[in-house]
């Protein structure tokens, strides 16, 4: 009989998905999110009713339906046309990209409108073109404000990969549930993974904190 | 006819004309017509009641604000309000180009943050005239040391004074090399201590033959320093001419009234 910590390094290794999980959407979200707020700052009417409206579907669905729908929706789709399906990670990571996507767009918009005007009038007076401004002024500055917001996504994000469990990607809490199944012993296998979150959570911290105080100069 | 006022503001030896310029926002007229000359070398300073839309006019010569009606001709270039709105590349390519000859020092000097004092003046000849970076620092170096600043070059905004914060701003200005200068209350947001700095470079870029035009509540440096004086009541020129004439004998009750609570 194997006891939980026989199976440590099997848990701990779930981690790795977890931090690649939670970091490629991380990544993709604030990617989309950064151009949407871009789109919606430079656009018409319609186009930002549709961002609008992306906003408020995504921040109202529970983050575990959006995962299924696409992970069921993906199999259906890719069965009706005939090619290979989707793995549980990219689905994964597709429902994740999108939906925390649609915070991270919220993000970057309120940093844009916190970005001083006067600051991007300084850069039309001496004759930018736009997208210079968007490229040397408003992105960094956006950044900047965002940055603390962004960091407490990206501690959520690797928290709610955990739900990639019920599609099947072998994460940490996946694995725990696994580990506590063979051992019978919920309680220390589910108390392991948390112990491995909580590390994973206090370095991405102090992380955060050594990028802030860096640039505060 | 378009031309051959082009040709005319070139022979004349005007740097920058403004042709009617209006402003309407929603319903309020903020400027009903203001025209002006600036020839090489003029020193101009804009003064009036907070309201009168000094400001809103010199926003308007760079087109930071877009004027309902009339022309700027700059370069024996006319630019106008059709222009601005445009979104064809040819408009746009004019604005900025008119952008680029008329430098802008604003109130809240508006220096980028994320930038040193050296790269906030090389960013406009980096990026739009497009010096090599080496070039341009150095011609930057020399700017900051103009406005006595050189040990600061690699300071940020946040560890400048107000004072310094705005020379490099008019440091940033003068890098562009523009044909005029647009100063928008550049001593309005600084502590009383802090003034006297920035004055005393815009006194020196004034005596170098700077064309400038200046909105101000400073009045006696407005009068030491520029050749015309203007004052502007409720969008419109309500009395100009030498800075000494306006001062010892307003002729308007309304200037008289402006500069007896200046005084106070």
């Amino acid at each position: 009989m194997f006891t939980t910590t026989d199976y440590l390094p099997y848990l701990a290794q779930g981690i790795i998905a977890s931090v690649a999980l939670g970091g490629s959407s991380f990544v993709a979200a604030a990617a989309l999110g950064l151009v949407l707020a871009l789109i919606r700052d430079h656009s018409s009417g319609f186009v930002k009713l549709l961002i609008a409206i992306y906003i408020s579907v995504f921040r109202a669905l529970p983050e575990l339906l959006t995962i299924l729908l696409t992970y069921y929706g993906s199999i259906a789709f890719t069965r009706s046309v005939g090619i290979p399906d989707l793995s549980p990670f990219a689905a994964a990571l597709l429902a994740f990209g999108v939906q925390i996507g649609s915070y991270a767009c919220q993000i970057f918009s309120d940093a844009y409108r916190a970005v001083p005007r006067g600051l991007l009038e300084a850069a039309h007076a001496v004759g930018m073109p736009g997208y210079l401004i968007n490229v040397r002024i408003a992105i960094p500055l956006m950044l900047r404000l965002a940055a603390p917001s962004l960091g407490s996504l990206l501690l959520v994000v690797i928290k709610l990969t955990a739900i990639a469990s019920a599609i099947g990607v072998t994460e940490l809490t996946r694995r725990a549930q696994i580990v506590s199944g063979a051992t019978h012993d919920p309680l220390a296998a589910f108390g392991y993974a948390a112990a491995i979150y909580l590390a994973v959570s206090a370095i991405l911290t102090i992380f955060q904190r050594r990028l802030e105080t860096a640039k505060q100069l | 006819m378009q031309m051959n006022s082009n040709i005319k503001a070139l022979d004349t030896g005007f740097v920058l004309r403004a042709d009617k310029i209006e402003k309407h926002f929603a319903n309020i007229e903020v400027l009903r017509g203001i025209s002006l000359e600036a020839k090489r070398g003029d020193v101009i300073s804009l003064i009036g009641a907070s309201g009168s839309g000094k400001s809103t006019f010199l926003r308007c010569l760079n087109f930071l604000e877009i004027p309902t009606g009339g022309t700027v001709t700059i370069r024996g270039e006319t630019h106008q309000a059709s222009d601005a709105l445009s979104r064809s590349r040819a408009s746009k390519q004019k604005l900025r180009q008119l952008r680029r000859e008329v430098g802008m020092v604003f109130q809240s000097f508006n220096l980028w943050p994320h930038m040193t004092a050296a790269e906030n003046v090389m960013e406009g000849p980096v990026r739009v005239l497009k010096e090599p970076p080496k070039a341009a620092r150095s011609r930057a170096l020399d700017l900051l040391a103009r406005v006595g600043l050189s040990e600061r070059a690699d300071y940020r905004p946040s560890q400048l004074s107000g004072g310094q914060q705005q020379r490099v701003a008019i440091a940033r200005a003068l890098a562009m090399n523009p044909d005029v200068l647009l100063f928008d209350e550049p001593t309005s947001a600084l502590d009383p201590e802090l003034v006297g700095e920035v004055l005393a470079v815009m006194t020196d870029l004034a005596k170098e033959g700077r064309t400038m035009l200046i909105v101000t509540h400073e009045i006696a440096f407005a009068r030491d320093v520029s050749s015309k004086m203007i004052f502007l009541r409720k969008g419109l020129v309500e009395e100009e001419g030498p800075p000494r004439d306006l001062i010892a004998s307003p002729k308007s009750e309304e200037l008289q009234r402006f500069l007896a609570r200046m005084r106070h």
